[in-house]
């Protein structure tokens, strides 16, 4: 028995040796990391831009509301000042400052912002008054001609202003010919028909545009001409617009995280739930990522048994055409070969883990030990409580279990197809099947983390293609009898399959031409090949 | 069990291997004596390969028993087994020595013993200078030398060879012809298959026949080859031999006729009963060669053709 044990291992050691021996092995690994990282990195930057992005240009509006349109407009005004004093509030003057920044900064230290919002609306708003009639001796006078003649030095201050984004189009009735036109030629985004009856009713009410997908000018003039059409069914009603967001605020509930209870809430009797002032806390959002690490242990189990055995695979299609396991069988049996090139591969890609751990952990450690501070987010990352739910020792050695029995199931079965192929490409063609099952616990890797003790990860968990995916993402909401059945089916299967595999193998490996499909291998199973 | 102080090297007894409808090997019988060099021939997918195989235990036989060191299952003998497989193969990223190396240890050398012996193959095989550069360095001929001293190393009391001349050089082959008649010094069985027959010949001390899976003439090789073979040179035609007693089959090309005769058959009295019948120029006794023997037995044609018996 030890015997053949050695000679297993003689087998892992030579296969992890020459694996582990290449320059390109140690690049590969270190390059890894560094490559998820940058597509990371470029994936929330991506994310950030589809988000976020929008786009800056002119849009025209053909009113038939009697008025609504111009609402819209002074209402996209009102915000646009509200933003700016805001910012000029919040700001100490400097000496280079224009002295109409001065003087306004001075009277919001005196007025009400909404008051002065009001005075200087009524120089501003549409329709304009006769340019004529204003004059410099009023604050209001003065700030809505600078405001007119700076336009570029309030984005400067307030990029937040709808101009630096949107302007609209101000010549009056353009056909619609026209607007087309102009779309067509790209010199508008798009325009909206505000049509009559908009207050009452959305209908005909559109946004014309060559762009579908972009919905930000929409969303963005969408929520301007809400806000109009809500004050004036508020007025209508007789109703502030306080009291009527107050009677439309949403009930939402917080989610929290229970904690343990601290000594003294234990030894106290009769105190509810929320006298517990101590028994529940708010969930961060890197807690909300901590939850989400079965699912991550779930990715890297899939591409580690999926690298590993279609390695192994390769191996052995290699190893059949040159003729060298021909030699090892005449010193070993076909199923200590199989163990040993499976425990061989299974040790390349630990040492390709454990190096990803090193690498990961060597800057943090020789930053914690030197006092570098982290950065806010590491730290913030750090102290909620999300490593410990990475490092979860429950994950950890779930992970190891899963990886043996997933790695094994696969490894014998694409051994087991490598041995019937006479080159790479006959075994790839031959381990689709093989590869489009594995793939499904990966597409419902996250509806199974959203749903971990519902009817189909429960399924999934019983079937040996998707065990060990599916239970290192459920694992924690599995019961123990659930659980300790799971294994002892899964191994059993795992334990089914490698004597198949052995069979296959055994025949398969001297085969010069691979067999006809399924039938072929029934045949070499069947021991009538 | 083993037991070896048997005479006997390898029995097959009625083994037959099948490969779905196609007989590799049919109801083989054959004792292989310990201490000789025991011949393979036969065409190409005749089921030398096979035979091979299941002596090394990398086939199983359909049915029927084969022995091996006197052991009911290959298994338990194999570290005294030494197998070199027709098409050969090297880790070509492993160091020469450590290729040989491996494959002692995985026939439960010691590490410190397989690395000494490794050194000493090396040397008498006249690759000391290469024991540390990669197996892709070699060429196809130091290749095979590589491969011999593999299936060399943990000193095997039973060698299958499987081709072990094809692609050497005749210094090579004579290299390996002095390392089997070594191994047969120190009372090691050497089973060999080869297509040349000259070697079968030179080299062996019996051999088997085998053609479509089945052994065609097994035996000692003076005894296959005991029978004569008469040349004439004459001046008549073919049909001047017909009805001769003791001539078994003619053939002529030319005036040169080739007579098979029978061992019984008395030179003097075909002589005389050739002389009456046509002019005669020249007339040589000599014993059939294998490459004869070979070629009556298995036909011309049959000789080159393949088939996946051998798979």
């Amino acid at each position: 028995m030890l015997k053949r044990l050695y000679s297993v291992w003689l087998i892992a050691q030579r296969d992890w040796l020459e694996a582990t021996s290449t320059k390109m092995f140690w690049l590969g690994a270190l390059l890894m990391p560094v490559i998820t990282l940058i597509l990371a990195v470029f994936g929330m930057f991506a994310a950030s831009l589809v988000g976020t992005s929008v786009t800056v240009g002119s849009y025209y509006v053909v009113d038939h509301s009697n008025g609504l349109g111009l609402q819209i407009r002074n209402e996209i005004l009102r915000t646009d000042i509200v933003n700016f004093l805001t910012v000029v509030a919040n700001r100490e003057p400097i000496s280079e400052d224009e002295e109409i920044l001065i003087d306004t900064h001075e009277a919001i230290q005196t007025t009400a912002l909404p008051d002065l919002v009001s005075t200087f609306m009524e120089y501003l708003e549409h329709p304009q008054p006769d340019p004529t009639s204003i004059t410099g001796d009023t604050l209001a006078g003065r700030f809505s001609i600078w405001w007119e003649n700076n336009k570029d030095l309030i984005v400067e201050l307030a990029p937040t202003v709808s101009f630096a984004t949107y302007q609209e189009i101000l010549t009056p009735n353009l056909t619609e010919q026209e607007l087309i036109s102009r779309l067509k030629a790209e010199k508008i985004l798009g325009y909206f028909i505000i049509p009559e009856g908009f207050v009452n009713s959305n209908e005909n009410a559109k946004f014309v545009t060559e762009n579908i997908l972009k919905q930000d000018l929409a969303n963005w003039y969408e929520r301007f001409a809400t806000r109009v059409i809500q004050n004036k069914k508020f007025a209508e009603s007789d109703i502030s617009r306080e009291t009527a967001l107050w009677l439309l605020q949403r009930a939402s509930f917080q989610t929290s995280k229970a904690v343990e209870p601290s000594r003294d809430s234990r030894t106290s009797t009769g105190s509810s739930p929320s006298d517990a002032g101590d028994s529940t806390k708010e969930v961060t959002v890197w807690e909300t990522v901590g939850e989400f690490a079965p699912a991550v242990y779930q990715y890297i189990l899939w591409f580690l048994v999926f690298i590993g055995a279609t390695i192994l695979m390769t191996n052995t299609v290699e190893e059949k055409s040159t003729k060298l396991v021909e030699v090892l069988l005449s010193d070993l049996d076909s199923v200590q070969l199989m163990d040993g090139k499976l425990i061989g591969s299974a040790l390349t890609l630990l040492t390709v883990v454990g190096l990803w751990i090193f690498l990961i952990s060597l800057p943090i450690l020789v930053a914690a030990s030197i006092g570098v501070p982290f950065l806010p987010q590491v730290a913030e990352f750090i102290q909620s409580g999300a490593l410990n739910s990475m490092f979860n020792p429950l994950f950890v050695v779930n992970f190891v279990i899963f990886f043996v029995l997933g790695f094994a199931f696969y490894g014998y079965s694409l051994s087991a197809l490598g041995s019937v192929c006479s080159n790479i490409r006959e075994a790839q063609m031959m381990a689709t099947p093989i590869n489009l099952v594995a793939i499904v616990p990966l597409i419902l890797m996250v509806p199974i983390a959203l749903d971990k003790s519902g009817t189909l990860p429960t399924i999934m968990s019983y079937i040996p293609p998707f065990t060990p995916f599916v239970m290192m993402n459920i694992v924690a909401e599995v019961a123990w009898t659930n659980y300790l059945l799971i294994l002892v089916w899964m191994t059993a299967c795992t334990l089914g399959v490698r004597w198949l595999a052995k069979k296959i193998y055994t025949k398969g490996i001297l085969l010069e031409n691979k067999p006809a499909g399924i039938k072929g291998l029934v045949r070499l199973v069947g021991g009538t090949s | 069990m083993t037991n070896n102080n048997s005479t006997l090297s390898v029995t097959f007894e009625e083994t037959r291997k099948k490969f779905g409808t196609l007989v590799a090997l049919d109801r083989l019988s054959l004792q292989i004596p310990r201490g000789s060099v025991y011949g393979f021939i036969g065409p190409n997918g005749a089921g030398k390969t096979t035979a091979m195989r299941i002596l090394v235990g990398i086939s199983k036989p359909t049915s029927g028993t084969i022995k091996v060191l006197d052991a009911d299952d290959v298994k338990d003998v194999r570290h005294l087994i030494g197998y070199l497989p027709e098409e050969k193969g090297l880790y070509k990223r492993m160091r020469v020595i450590d290729y040989i190396v491996y494959f002692g240890r995985l026939n439960g050398m010691r590490k410190r013993d397989a690395i000494a012996k490794a050194k000493g193959l090396l040397s008498e095989f006249q690759l000391a200078d290469w024991e540390k550069e990669k197996c892709q360095a070699l060429s196809k001929g130091m290749g095979q030398k590589v491969q011999l001293m593999a299936t060399l190393v943990h000193d095997p009391i039973l060698m299958v060879l499987d081709e072990p001349f094809s692609g050497l050089d005749p210094v090579n082959v004579e290299v390996v012809r002095s390392i089997i008649l070594n191994k047969v010094k120190e009372n090691s069985t050497v089973i060999l298959s080869t297509h040349i027959m000259e070697q079968a010949e030179s080299l062996c001390d019996a051999v088997v026949l085998i053609n479509k899976g089945k052994a065609v003439l097994e035996g000692p090789i003076d005894e296959i080859r005991k029978g004569d073979v008469v040349s004439v040179d004459h001046e008549g035609e073919v049909s001047v031999f017909d009805g001769l007693q003791g001539v078994v089959s003619v053939k002529q090309i030319g005036r040169a006729a080739t007579l098979e005769v029978d061992p019984e058959c008395d030179l003097q009295t075909l002589l005389k009963s050739i002389c009456e019948r046509t002019k005669v120029t020249q007339f040589n006794a000599n014993s059939a060669s294998l490459h004869e023997i070979f070629i009556r037995e298995v036909g011309g044609s049959e000789a080159t053709s393949e088939t996946t018996a051998d798979a």
